[in-house]
């Protein structure tokens, strides 16, 4: 008996093990995947120049703009109003039917698939609002699919903060606001970051909604009133329409590093902060 | 001790209720100025209740009512036009875990007067330093004021918290349980640093220990099921209790 138990026991660890070593695995071999065949085709010039035929040719520079500045308008938008949310939910408000409409609103979009995001983008802030294919009706668009992300994951890090933070805040003669600025965000910072960071690369990663909202053009933008296409979408078209597989390949090898950069510096940033803080 | 005058401190007919349980049944209670009380009673006599009724930090939670008034020289703290955060300035409270903020021994000190507007760093640094010294810690901690306050140990958390406390300049310091974490050697220093502070500031110390209460208190109150069983000078109480349930908790039957 104590036998098969510690078979069991090696099984179990076997089988644990291998699940790790498998998800690493395929991570890394996608990563590495994507820069074998991305790598070659990069040059100071692929990052620098506009593509010529269609992409055949050319640098990607309209597309990283473009990804750029969606991501970040997207971001500009979507943070503020969900960490927003989360302090309102958490401190200004008492569990009650209100708090649980809106947070089953938020985790209900946050299932949505993004082409739904895509779709409504497209008929309410392109056509309605008259903004047409633009930086703006893409960046409003994406700011509503990644809300509910910043919104859940703020709002957990905020109740995350320990009860005696806030009396201790409040004994001294904090008000309501000074003790979720000084007291209660700095400690839930890491927190929302990881929405923020979740949201980020969601972002950039899309496609669907993307093309709805903000077109494909190959132009480079110059407000935010401009068509853009990004760097998935590039790929994308590339790739299904048989322009290029190297420089679809180039592009994605750009997208890979990129969201790769952005993710060390952020987690860099934190343990910095943190290190501060405690 | 104190004279008598008009009370600094005053809870008169308090009653308070979480939801359908009543913590506090007609308490009547006055401090004068610089006046050490100790409130003794067991777990659950509503001794915290009183403390968190008098800096208004109840007024947080949710399904709590208060019948009676509590005053601070002569007036309402809970008039409709009493600023709670005021209120609760000038009544500093020390709570019974030592926990310091996320950030450094300097800014946890500041964290009180930059809320209320101090920005210059000289001024800070004076009051930083002030609040350190009167609580006994700047000598321990001087050369480490940028340091996490996370590193302190339990004893110099404490004192820091009431550092920060002393800090916002409040005229009453409550102060619950504030030794029940500590070993026998910090409490000992937190007990002397109490009849220090006792000179320049009206106190008010929850405890559950009855010995604290007889070696640092001038008065004492015994407090039990939420009813104000005994008040009166402590050398008195403790020699001649006047009320059964406290003699039987001073000579430890139980609590």
């Amino acid at each position: 008996m104590n036998n098969r138990a510690v078979v069991a026991h090696k099984v179990a660890i076997g089988v644990l093990w291998a699940s790790a070593a498998l998800t690493l695995g395929i991570l890394i071999f996608i990563i590495a995947y994507i820069l074998v065949h991305g790598l070659p085709v990069l040059s100071w010039s692929f990052v620098t120049r506009s593509p010529t035929e269609m992409g055949r040719s050319g640098g990607i520079l309209p597309t990283i703009i473009g990804t750029f500045a969606l991501t970040v308008l997207a971001l500009g938008i979507a943070t503020p109003l969900g960490v927003g949310t989360a302090i309102y939910l958490t401190e200004y408000t008492r569990p009650g039917p209100l708090t649980r409409v809106v947070r089953f609103g938020a985790e209900s979009l946050a299932g949505v698939p993004s082409i739904i995001f895509g779709l409504f983008g497209f008929m309410f802030f392109v056509i309605y609002l008259g903004l047409g294919w633009s930086v703006l009706s893409g960046a409003l668009t994406l700011a509503a699919m990644i809300l509910p992300t910043i919104i859940r994951t703020s709002e957990e890090a905020i109740r995350a903060v320990p009860d005696s933070y806030r009396e201790i805040s409040f004994a001294l003669g904090g008000t309501r606001w000074q003790t979720v600025t000084r007291a209660i965000l700095p400690s839930a910072l890491p927190g929302i970051l990881t929405g923020v960071m979740l949201g980020m690369g969601r972002c950039i990663g899309e496609t669907a909604a993307v093309i709805f909202t903000a077109g494909a053009t190959l132009r480079l933008p110059t407000s935010i009133f401009d068509p853009v296409r990004t760097m998935a979408v590039h790929f994308y078209i590339l790739a299904r329409e048989g322009i290029s597989m190297p420089n679809a390949y180039g592009t994605a090898a750009i997208l890979v590093i990129s969201i790769l950069a952005v993710n060390f510096v952020a987690y860099w940033l934190m343990q910095r902060f943190i290190a501060r803080h405690s | 001790m104190a004279t008598d005058g008009p009370p600094k401190l005053a809870a008169s007919e308090l009653n308070y209720y979480y939801g359908d349980l009543q913590a506090l049944r007609d308490v009547s209670l006055e401090v004068q100025n610089n006046d050490l009380l100790t409130i003794m009673g067991p777990t659950g006599s509503g001794k915290t209740t009183l403390l968190r009724a008098i800096n208004r930090l109840n007024d947080l939670l949710p399904r709590t009512r208060m019948t009676g008034r509590v005053t601070l020289d002569g007036l309402d703290l809970y008039d409709p036009g009493a600023d709670p955060a005021e209120v609760r300035r000038r009544i500093g409270m020390v709570f019974a875990l030592p926990i310091p903020l996320p950030m450094s021994v300097y800014d946890n000190v500041a964290y009180g007067p930059r809320l209320h507007g101090v920005t210059r760093k000289s001024q800070l640094d004076e009051t930083v330093e002030k609040g350190l010294r009167d609580a006994i810690l700047w000598d321990e901690v001087k050369d480490r004021l940028a340091d996490s306050a996370l590193r302190l140990s339990g004893g110099q958390q404490q004192r820091l918290s009431i550092a920060r406390v002393l800090a916002v300049e409040p005229e009453v310091i409550l102060l619950d349980e504030p030794t029940s974490g500590l070993d026998p050697i910090s409490t000992l220093r937190i007990e002397e640093l109490l009849k220090q502070l006792r000179e320049r500031y009206t106190i008010v110390l929850v405890t559950h220990n009855p010995q604290q209460a007889a070696r640092v208190g001038d008065r004492v109150a015994f407090f039990y099921l939420g009813e104000l069983v005994e008040f009166g000078p402590s050398q008195r109480v403790f020699t001649r209790p006047r009320d059964r349930r406290t003699e039987d908790y001073i000579s430890g039957r139980f609590g």
